[in-house]
């Protein structure tokens, strides 16, 4: 065992570190036992000073050892830093944040010479999504462009999804490689860097001039005039000074969910008590968590009694009607569709002075659907209280029974049909939504038929409280997070045991339920759906086994 | 620390990492069915040693020993928990044994045996009960010479166990009465007449005995099982009821769980039930029968053709089913009442399931005792549809095995949204049971939850991941809490959990929705031990988190997912941060609803896979990585687009020995 080792043992180093310690030492212990030997055989004796003599050849043969490696690390260098001999060029449109741009990269050999190996790899910013590539990257990011033979171009054509603001630098890397045969592959960088200049999916206030009474909602239309589906889009409060309450109801942010190209979107920033007379507000409005433009608005605070909405109601007949008093001339702003593919899916009407009706047919919108209205007095261009009408004043709501979920899952247990002196338990479904807005303080309850008990167990992934009071079911739920176009479930499980004089029928598992919450302009919407029994009708496996068997 | 108590002390770590493992576990499904297989083929092929290996313990021919050594080892290699048994009969000796090899154990057997222990009647002759095979006595008269009973259990010792290839012998035909089995008369003390039958039974059962007892001395250790003679079994590791029931259920069955009380540890007794030499695999009412009065007796299972054909593979996915240990004796639970043991429909509850068995002559219908599951199976779709039932209708002459009904309580080691819809597949994308309602009552709705023994202490403890901070319910019953992102975050969390580092306790590992993608690593005790990026900074979806041994190193690497926004990307990172392999996009690159992660070993390679979910809006599917980034495979949950994704979890829900894959968030109407 040589002395290394006896060093490395004697100071405890083991394992992976004296393999490693070995190794490199090796080299070293080598060179001087070797220039040892050279000393003792041509130097010891045959020089008066030869350890003067071997120290100033060591000296020359290190110094011309230095120079041979500068001389080829610089060789190497330039040769490296050599012309590629090929020309790039970035085309690409102005570039528009939430939208596709194409962006293409020529690669054109110039040097009159063949290029083999070629590959070209992008390099984009983080918020720049690749939609498409052509030819196909892998998953390293390269595009393998295959040889350029003298004066051939060869092109890679990208088309991308850009989540920035306005404004940004982004800056568009690529590394041309091509083959080697000295050092396999020669890395050309280069980047060009373009503004993006405005975002497809883009927001602005509707009624921006206005003056705003006290706890006013401020419209705000978000568009997306791209040609993709902007996905996970939101908007968030940042600034709200002068309106320390603003928001959308409890949050800062409002999650609109995806919208389709050319869909408009009506969002609502609730000011509520405002403590000066302009409200300075910002918003950043999100695709895909990404910030692709910021607004600052200004607005200014005014009471004005000069016009109110004294009601609106859908009648039957499906038209709205809007009851209104009016000391001079002004206008009702409109909006029924919070969803919309126009350009601005909201309408004014002038009214005259005085008291009045404008009346609106509406009759095509669904049940749920709500209408905000907005009174406008035009000699001070301020705007009156918001209400909202809510056609049927309720929104879909449903209660059902199942023993089988949709794709066939056994939920309930026990006999199907329903045998005497057997439990057999069923799940009670409720269905809220959609709807176009989040919902506060819902409750959800039914009273529950003699002879069918809750098991206890009940089942949701939207917070909210379970409770049972004898045979009433009640679920409350502080928020309701509809606005995304969900519809979100709240389940419990009863169960039935039927007695001999119940052979033969069919058992009412769950009565009427009713449903009630309120808007976030504090307008309470009810609902009422009808019950189920043990023939399930919404069960598409169960449905029909109801009556009672012995 | 002192040198030799660092030995100690390793000795210790590695003591107690030794886990208890269940007697019979050959499939690797603790508390599935034990099972035996009678395989006396004279062929062992090498294509059948993965099914073969699938069975508890195996009954060979001995000469297999010779034929096939590689094939008994590698046998051992694909299941280490396999009992094999070399078969050899007790009192007969096949002549055409003696044209075979002379290596083999009973070619030299043959040439050993001595003419004066062959079993003769009056005139001289040879003794049959099975053609070509005459009989030796085993009474052990020894005639001048050693007798065959005690030479046999010395063969046994020197020639057979002495490869290293068994774990015991399979005596066959140990029969209790040589009269009930030979009609012939038998001149055993060779006065040229006939012995009285009673006289020769009591003669051979003591010579039975004796030959066991020098069994047993001589092959201490090795397991002795004898075909047929429940009255040896206290000599023997078990007894073989073969073609079950021989003659009536309620009195054979009896005999089966006296003998297995009586058996020395550990009991082997089985039963055999076949088709009666009929090549009916497909008949699983007889199977259901034979299993059912096994598990209900306690007894291990083989079924296959019968006593001229021991060599059948045929399996059933009732063999798979982990139902955990026995969790009181066998009952009535319908058509008949009292404890005695007659025709009825016997039940036996299991931690995780019940077995019945109806050896009446009429259809019964069972009232059980709880929720309980039906196999969801591909054999017998009629019987195992999967059902959840709480009675069932056993025909006559069959049986069932049922699971408990799992639930939120039983998802260990997989994060999931509290309240949501869960349905579990296997890694092919077979949905394995009904979906359910994960509800814990003990957290709120919405939260995330893990359940897992973070402190390494035994009992599992609960996360609680709600509105930004993380509550830990210990198994102690104590309770704490941290808020991995401060208080100014109070949004959804993700959870994963696994060893990041070396001590016992696991580490918690964090990350968020709709903020910058930080990922944080946390000890038991809420101190931050690492945190990163695990993408751009500036990039505002979130991240998803998972943990596993990607590469079966015993250490573990945290799996990141870009939340919605981003595209479908997954990174992986050692447990400080640090890349380990390169990222891939588990979707098209375009999805950009962002993904759920999950990481455990779903596919039995020891290795942990990359389990991703899609994301918002997308058409919901699964897709499975292995941790170099390489699709093994994928399926879809649902053929319409879901606005909310899914969430992917992975626990072994079923306690089966195989993670499921959770998935979560799909509607149940």
């Amino acid at each position: 065992m040589g002395r290394i080792e006896d060093t490395l043992r004697k100071k405890g180093l083991t394992g992976l570190v004296k393999h490693g310690s070995v190794v490199s030492l090796a080299p070293a212990r080598a060179l001087s036992s070797h220039a040892r030997r050279v000393y003792r055989e041509k130097y010891q004796n045959a020089y008066k000073y030869p350890r003067w003599i071997f120290a100033f050849d060591t000296l020359l043969v290190g110094i011309a050892a230095i120079l041979l490696a500068f001389n080829l690390s610089v060789f190497l260098e330039s040769y490296k830093r050599a012309e590629s001999g090929l020309d790039l060029e970035l085309k690409a449109p102005p570039l528009i944040a939430a939208d596709e741009t194409p962006l293409e990269l020529d690669v054109r050999s110039t040097d009159g010479k063949r290029h083999d190996g070629v590959s070209l790899k992008w390099e984009l910013p983080p918020w720049v999504e690749i939609i498409e590539a052509v030819p196909k990257m892998d998953a390293d990011g390269f595009v393998d462009l295959g040889s350029i033979r003298p004066g051939e171009t060869k092109s890679s054509r990208l088309l991308v999804r850009i989540r920035a603001r306005a404004g940004t630098k982004a800056q568009i890397g690529f590394v041309l490689s091509q083959y080697d045969p000295l050092f396999f592959a020669l890395d050309y960088p280069g980047s060009e860097t373009r503004l993006v200049e405005r975002s497809a999916l883009n927001s602005s206030a509707v009624l921006s001039q206005a003056n705003y009474p006290s706890e006013a909602s401020v419209p705000v239309v978000v568009r997306n005039d791209g040609r993709l589906i902007a996905r996970a889009v939101s908007l968030r409060l940042t600034k709200h000074e002068g309106a320390p309450d603003a928001g959308f109801g409890t949050t800062d942010s409002f999650s609109i969910g995806d919208m389709a190209p050319g869909e408009r979107r009506l969002i609502y920033i609730k000011l509520g008590q405002e403590i000066g007379r302009s409200i300075a507000l910002g918003w950043d409005l999100q695709d895909g968590a990404q910030t692709v433009e910021s607004t600052e608005l200004k607005i200014k605070t005014s009471a004005s009694d000069g016009v109110r909405i004294e009601n609106a109601v859908f009648g039957v007949d499906g038209k709205l009607k809007i009851d209104y008093t009016s000391a001079l001339a002004a206008e009702v702003w409109v909006s029924c569709a919070a969803t919309s593919s126009v350009s601005s899916p909201w309408r004014t009407f002038d009214i005259a002075q005085g008291s009045g009706t404008v009346v609106i047919n509406e009759t095509a919108r669904q049940e749920g659907s709500a209408c905000e209205i907005i009174p406008i007095d035009l000699q001070t261009n301020t705007l009156g209280r918001q209400v909202t009408a809510m056609k049927g004043n309720t929104i879909p709501f449903s209660a059902s029974a199942r023993y089988y979920g949709m794709s066939g899952d056994q939920l309930g247990v026990g006999s199907l049909p329903p045998r005497v002196g057997e439990k057999t338990t069923y799940w009670v479904i409720w269905s809220v939504g959609p709807s176009e807005s989040d919902l506060q303080n819902a409750e959800m309850q039914t009273v529950l038929p003699s002879g069918v008990a809750p098991t206890g167990k009940f089942a949701s992934a939207t917070p909210g409280t379970f409770r049972i009071e004898g045979q009433t079911v009640i679920w409350d739920v502080p928020l309701l997070p509809l606005g995304g176009g969900e519809k979100l479930t709240f389940a419990f499980e009863i169960g039935i045991q039927p007695t001999e004089t119940d052979a033969g029928r069919i058992l009412e598992l769950v009565g009427t339920s009713s449903f009630t919450a309120k808007t976030k302009n504090g307008l309470e919407l009810k609902a009422e759906t009808v019950g189920d029994d043990t023939n399930i009708h919404s069960d598409d496996l169960g449905r029909g086994r109801g009556m009672i068997v012995e | 620390m002192p040198r030799r108590y660092q030995y100690w002390a390793a000795l210790a770590l590695a003591l107690s990492l030794i886990r208890p493992e269940t007697t019979w576990a050959a499939k690797g499904i603790p508390g599935s069915p034990a099972i035996i297989n009678l395989y006396l083929n004279w062929q062992i092929k090498e294509e059948d040693l993965p099914a073969l290996a699938r069975w508890d313990m195996l009954v060979l021919d001995a000469n297999q020993q010779a034929r096939y050594p590689d094939r008994l080892r590698k046998l051992r290699q694909l299941n280490p928990s396999i009992k094999i048994l070399a078969y050899i009969p007790s009192e007969e000796y096949a002549t055409v044994h003696l044209t075979e090899p002379p290596e083999y154990p009973f070619a030299k057997l043959g040439a050993r045996i001595r003419e004066d222990w062959w079993l003769r009647d009056p005139q001289g002759n040879r003794v049959y009960f099975w053609p070509g095979q005459p009989m030796l006595d085993v009474s052990g008269a020894s005639r001048g010479g050693e007798a065959w009973n005690a030479f046999l259990p010395r063969f046994v010792r020197d020639e057979i166990l002495s490869s290293g290839l068994w774990d015991g012998v399979f005596l066959d035909n140990t029969f209790e009465k040589l009269s009930d089995h030979v009609k012939a008369p038998v001149d055993i003390d060779r006065d040229g007449r006939a012995d009285a039958k009673d006289q020769t039974d009591r003669i051979w059962r003591l010579g039975m005995q004796d030959m066991l007892r020098k069994m047993r001395d001589m092959n201490p250790g090795a397991i002795i099982m004898g075909n047929g003679g429940g009255i040896y079994a206290n000599q023997l590791n078990g007894v073989l009821y073969e073609s079950f029931p021989s003659w009536s259920w309620a009195p054979n069955w009896k005999d089966l769980r006296d003998a297995i009380s009586k058996n020395q540890a550990p009991s082997v007794t089985s039963i055999n039930v076949n088709t009666n030499d009929a090549d009916r695999p497909g008949d699983y009412r007889l199977m259901r029968y034979g299993l059912g009065s096994a598990l209900t007796a306690g007894a291990m299972f083989s079924f296959d053709k019968g006593a001229w054909s021991h060599d059948e593979l045929w399996w059933y996915e009732e063999y798979e089913m982990a139902l955990g240990a026995p969790t009181g004796a066998a009952k009535i639970m319908a058509g008949a009442s009292g404890q005695s043991v007659v025709p009825a429909v016997w039940g036996r509850s299991f931690q995780k399931g019940l077995a019945l068995v109806n050896s009446t002559g009429a259809t019964q219908r069972v009232q059980l005792p709880g929720v309980f599951e039906k196999l969801r199976g591909s054999q017998d779709q009629k019987t195992n549809d999967g059902a959840l039932v709480t009675a069932v209708d056993i025909p006559a002459k069959d049986g069932l095995v049922l699971l408990r009904r799992s639930g939120p309580t039983e998802i260990r080691d997989a994060a999931f949204v509290n309240g949501s819809f869960l349905r579990v597949y296997d890694a092919t994308g077979r949905q394995k049971q009904n979906g359910f309602f994960a509800q814990r009552t003990d957290a709120p709705s919405g939260a995330m939850i893990l359940a897992t023994d973070i402190d390494a202490d035994g009992a599992d403890d609960l996360l609680v991941g709600d509105k930004g901070k993380i509550e830990i319910k210990w198994g102690t019953g104590k309770t704490s809490s941290f808020q991995p992102f401060g208080k100014a975050y109070s949004g959804r969390l993700f959870l994963a959990a696994g060893q990041a580092n070396r001590d016992r306790p696991k580490e918690i590992i964090v990350g968020r929705e709709n903020k910058p993608p930080e990922v944080k690593v946390f000890s038991a005790t809420g101190k931050e031990l690492a945190r990163w990026f695990a993408y751009n900074a500036s990039f505002g979806g979130g991240v998803r988190v998972a943990i596993g041994d990607l590469e079966d190193s015993g250490l573990r690497q945290i799996v990141t997912g870009a939340g919605a926004g981003g595209g479908p990307h997954v990174k992986i990172w050692k447990t400080d941060g640090r890349p380990w392999g390169g990222g891939f996009f588990a979707f098209d690159a375009s999805e950009s609803g962002g993904i759920s992660l999950a990481s455990g070993d779903v596919d039995g390679d020891g290795k942990s896979e990359i389990v991703v979910g899609s994301g918002r809006g997308a058409v919901p599917r699964v897709r499975i990585y292995d941790g170099k980034g390489r699709l093994e495979s994928e399926f879809a949950v649902s053929d319409k687009p879901l606005i909310g994704g899914i969430e992917v979890g992975i626990s072994d829900v079923d306690e089966d020995g195989k993670p499921e894959i959770l998935v979560g968030g799909l509607p149940a109407i």
